[in-house]
């Protein structure tokens, strides 16, 4: 009886063996169907079928003919890191193992990278669709493409307070050990792919003519000059799309762009916090610039009482969407806000638009860890502060090795980074700067907006006090908590 | 307990001693086994040995110690589980001599050989797993495992001593009886659904998820309730009488309290906190891959998943050896002064 039914069961449900395929953007095609007015059927099949002859399918994927032609993209053309990410999850004979995204990621961020993995409804915030190339947390600034030792960051010690997790621990073991660099570069891939599809939807089909096809293998025999003129369209993308991602490969050039590598090599605030800074700074001046930064705080050039509040608890009546909602949402002419409008959407992949809020600065908890071992800075007792860095290159088999450790004092850098290189794809924008806009925050004025920030989540220092009930409820859970 | 006499004694089933001890080694084998299943699964090591029944071209027994302690951990795991399963099955095989020995009850001598069947489909389902490396094979071995585990336990019970002493009250069967058997096979549904939770393939759709993990929850509210209502008709005047329950229905009630408490560790270990906004201390909560607690936290709800199986059967077992339809009782009572 219990036998018969577990067979129901796997009957009904488990036995859906699809072959595994990326899964086409759908969402896109929406929108572009929308806004073009046109069937784009077709047009979707042929991206697809482009995108497979590209990159290969979820099982044997592959870095597209033109990159691999050329010695530029050899940092980024790692066949290695991919055959160990991807195909299904298990060892070869050799006791190479492999399937490791589908091991560790896939559950949430989905086959595709398009942040619609099994879990993904029942998560807050959603994982992460990585087609877009946007990525919150990162040195490189807004609009910069993350270098691989930024998402290595991110995959090492995960995003606090998400189900995002630290894959820290596979460092602990000499066997895993190259696991992370393998997954940030997969994670590189998928994002390549998804650019390139979303690109070849957004701009190259609007210049194709009707009869024009942009991609088909029949094409090769019956017509090999259309069938090359689609190929150059297709690599002209590919090359451009890589393109963005080799500027922050290596670092140097999108070094010198971020405000906030920048700020850390010209200063040496980012080493101490605010408790050796009221004790270390003379007179009132400590005093003078919490002031200051509280005046900025709710001033109208850095303006972020506007969407974090006065007490910096969040404005709830502020409300926003981040970019990879407002994609498929506002700029496909649906209103995230009418459920009757977006529903429909769901079966194309729509997760529930869920507003994204400013973050509560008075939990002293930041999403963003961010080191500064990318940085030409050569001070050791900067690095001892910082939690333990994550290089591509460290092959760590130190069993015992702390490898989690959420400094406290990484929180200075971490509001420092929110403030300069802003929370790309979602809406905390990076500051206006003096250096670059007339009227923008001077140096010192960033560290007065910092160390206010920080009083907020100090409850020692003369940080503004928490209000109403809110307090109370938070003291009860910091003492259930402690 | 003291109503019974020598007499009645002497009529119970002798022998089968060692059986009975044979099947306890059983049954305290798959239990780690299961556990170390749950780590192949929670490290998802199912395929870290790519063949079978051979380990990486070796005879399975002769896989190098050295390799397999020290290699990576879900090869251990692996290869550990097959070893450890490859122990109950020649345990299995010892209970079936024993039986065909030393038990007189033929019905339980084949049930011995079913259990003996039953582990041997279990470790072919495990290797065709491997074999055609088959997520949904995975899960109806995940599924299986704890009625293997269930029916060990089965064999222990009726082969005890008190099972075969005919001193027992019988009491009518009445819809109690069938409630535990309601109670059994409920638990065994939130397995299967737990199961497909774990080895959701990564191209299910959310909503499939999303409503598998609404059923689990309210199938885990179903279960506890009805623990409830057996808990406490059981103490009612009828059923004060009967033996060997009194413990066990308190030994499922706090492994479901438990089980309760680590499902919703497992979901806290996987899926990250609930209200992460509300407080520094879950804002600043980060989730580890192949945390050790996770890894106790995820395996150990599934392993007290297949104990609270495993106790409700020998619950209903033992209800059921107690019980019978008021039919029966009048055919006792009108035999009983022939017998
Ligand atoms: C339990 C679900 C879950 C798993 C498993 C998971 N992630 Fe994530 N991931 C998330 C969520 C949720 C976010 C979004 C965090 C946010 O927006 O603050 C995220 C964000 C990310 C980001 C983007 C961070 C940024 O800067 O925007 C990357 C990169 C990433 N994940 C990579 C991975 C990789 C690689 C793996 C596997 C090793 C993985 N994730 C496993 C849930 C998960
Ligand atoms: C337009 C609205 C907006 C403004 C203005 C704004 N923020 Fe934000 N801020 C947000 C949102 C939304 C988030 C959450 C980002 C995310 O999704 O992780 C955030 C996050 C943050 C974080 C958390 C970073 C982390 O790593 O977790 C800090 C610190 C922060 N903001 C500080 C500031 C400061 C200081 C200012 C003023 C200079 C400011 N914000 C202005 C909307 C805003
Ligand atoms: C009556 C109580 C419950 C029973 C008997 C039960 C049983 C099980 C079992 C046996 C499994 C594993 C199946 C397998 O791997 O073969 C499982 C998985 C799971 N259960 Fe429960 N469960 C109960 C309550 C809960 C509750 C209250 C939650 C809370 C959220 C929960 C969350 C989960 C999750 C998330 C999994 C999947 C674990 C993974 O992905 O690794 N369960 N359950």
């Amino acid at each position: 009886m219990p036998c018969l039914f577990v067979l129901l069961l796997v009957v009904t449900s488990g036995c859906n063996q699809k072959p595994v395929d990326f899964v086409s953007n759908q969402l896109l095609s929406f929108r572009m169907e929308r806004e073009l007015r046109e069937d784009l059927g077709g047009r979707s099949i042929e991206v697809a079928n482009a995108l497979r002859f590209a990159f290969g399918t979820p099982d044997l994927p592959k870095w597209p003919d033109i990159l691999v032609e050329s010695s530029r993209y050899h940092s980024l053309t790692d066949q290695k890191s991919l055959a160990r990410a991807s195909g299904p999850v298990g060892r070869n004979f050799d006791l190479v193992e492999v399937g490791l995204f589908r091991k560790q990621c896939a559950q949430c961020h989905g086959i595709s990278g398009d942040g619609f993995g099994p879990t993904a409804a029942l998560l807050d915030p959603y994982p992460r669709d990585f087609r877009r190339g946007t990525f919150k947390f990162k040195n490189a600034f807004y609009g910069t493409r993350p270098s691989v030792e930024d998402l290595i960051q991110t995959i090492t010690f995960g995003v606090p307070g998400t189900s995002m997790p630290a894959m820290a621990n596979l460092k602990r073991s000499k066997h895993y050990a190259d696991d992370i660099p393998i997954l940030a570069r997969y994670v590189r891939f998928l994002a390549i792919r998804g650019e390139v599809e979303r690109e070849l939807m957004m701009d190259t089909i609007r210049d194709l003519d009707s009869e024009d096809v942009l991609f088909d293998t029949n094409l090769q025999e019956t017509s090999p000059e259309a069938f090359k003129n689609g190929l150059r369209r297709i690599n002209e993308v590919i090359i451009r799309v890589a393109d963005r991602w080799m500027l922050s490969d290596g670092l140097k050039e999108s070094q010198s762009q971020s405000p906030f590598n920048a700020f850390v090599a010209r200063h040496d605030f980012a080493k101490s916090d605010l408790n050796s800074d009221s004790k270390s700074m003379a007179g009132n001046l400590f005093q003078e610039s919490l002031e200051s930064g509280r005046a900025l705080f709710e001033g109208s050039i850095a303006a972020c009482a506007q969407c974090h509040g006065k007490d910096g608890t969040g404005d709830p009546k502020w409300k926003d969407y981040d970019e990879w909602t407002k994609d498929w949402t506002i700029r496909a002419g649906i209103n995230p806000m009418a459920r009757a409008e977006w529903k429909p959407l769901k079966q194309l992949g729509l997760l529930k638009p869920v507003a994204a809020f400013p973050r509560n600065l008075t939990l002293q908890a930041y999403r963003g860890i961010p080191t500064i071992d990318n940085l030409p800075i050569s001070d050791s007792s900067l690095h001892d502060s910082l939690p333990e860095k994550a290089s591509a290159e460290e092959t760590s088999s130190r069993e015992d090795a702390p490898v989690l450790k959420h400094a406290k004092s990484s929180s200075r850098l971490a509001i420092l980074r929110a403030v300069l290189n802003g929370i790309e794809g979602s809406p905390m924008p990076a500051a206006a700067l003096a250096a670059s806009t007339d009227g923008g925050l001077r140096d010192e004025q960033i560290m007065d907006l910092v160390r206010f920030v920080e009083s907020l989540s100090n409850s020692t220092n003369s940080a503004p006090a928490l209000t109403g009930g809110k307090a109370a409820g938070l003291a009860v859970l910091m003492g259930a908590g402690q | 307990m003291s109503d019974y006499t020598a007499s009645n004694f002497s009529a119970a089933v002798s022998g089968g001693k060692w059986v009975h001890r044979w099947s306890w080694a059983v049954a305290l084998t798959i239990f780690p086994l299961i556990w170390v299943g749950g780590l192949v699964t929670t490290q998802d090591a199912g395929m870290a040995v790519p063949d079978w029944p051979g380990t990486y071209g070796y005879n399975m027994f002769a896989y190098p110690v050295s390799a397999w302690v020290y290699g990576p951990f879900d090869l251990m795991v692996e290869h550990g589980h097959r070893l450890l399963g490859s122990l109950a099955g020649f345990l299995v095989i010892c209970l079936c001599i024993a039986a065909w020995i030393d038990e007189p009850r033929r019905w339980v001598r084949w049930l011995c050989v079913g259990l003996l069947a039953a582990i041997v489909a279990q470790g072919l389902l495990g290797g065709a797993r491997v074999v055609f490396d088959a997520r949904t094979l995975a899960m109806i071995h995940g599924c299986t495992g704890p009625l293997v585990f269930a029916l060990a336990a089965a064999v222990v019970t009726v082969t005890s001593s008190w099972w075969k002493r005919d001193d027992k009250v019988l009491v009518s069967r009445g819809w109690f009886a069938w409630m535990t058997v309601g109670l059994f096979l409920a638990t065994v549904v939130q397995l299967a659904l737990g199961a497909q939770l774990r080895h959701i393939q990564p191209w299910a759709s959310p909503g499939f998820f999303t409503s598998l993990v609404h059923t689990h929850l309210t199938m885990a509210l179903l279960v506890l309730v009805m623990a409830i209502v057996v808990l406490a008709v059981s103490s009612t005047e009828q059923y004060r009488d009967l033996q060997g329950i009194r413990g066990l229905r308190l030994g499922i009630f706090g492994l479901l309290v438990v089980q309760i408490l680590l499902g919703c560790g497992t979901w806290i270990a996987n899926y990250a906190l609930p209200l992460a906004g509300s407080a520094p201390i879950l804002s600043r909560y980060t989730i580890e891959i192949q945390g050790y607690w996770e890894s106790w936290i995820v395996t150990g709800h599934q392993a007290t998943g297949s104990l609270i199986i495993v106790s409700a059967l020998v619950f209903a077992l033992r209800v059921w050896r107690q019980t019978k339809t008021t039919q029966q009782f009048d055919l006792s009572i009108s035999h009983r002064p022939t017998q």
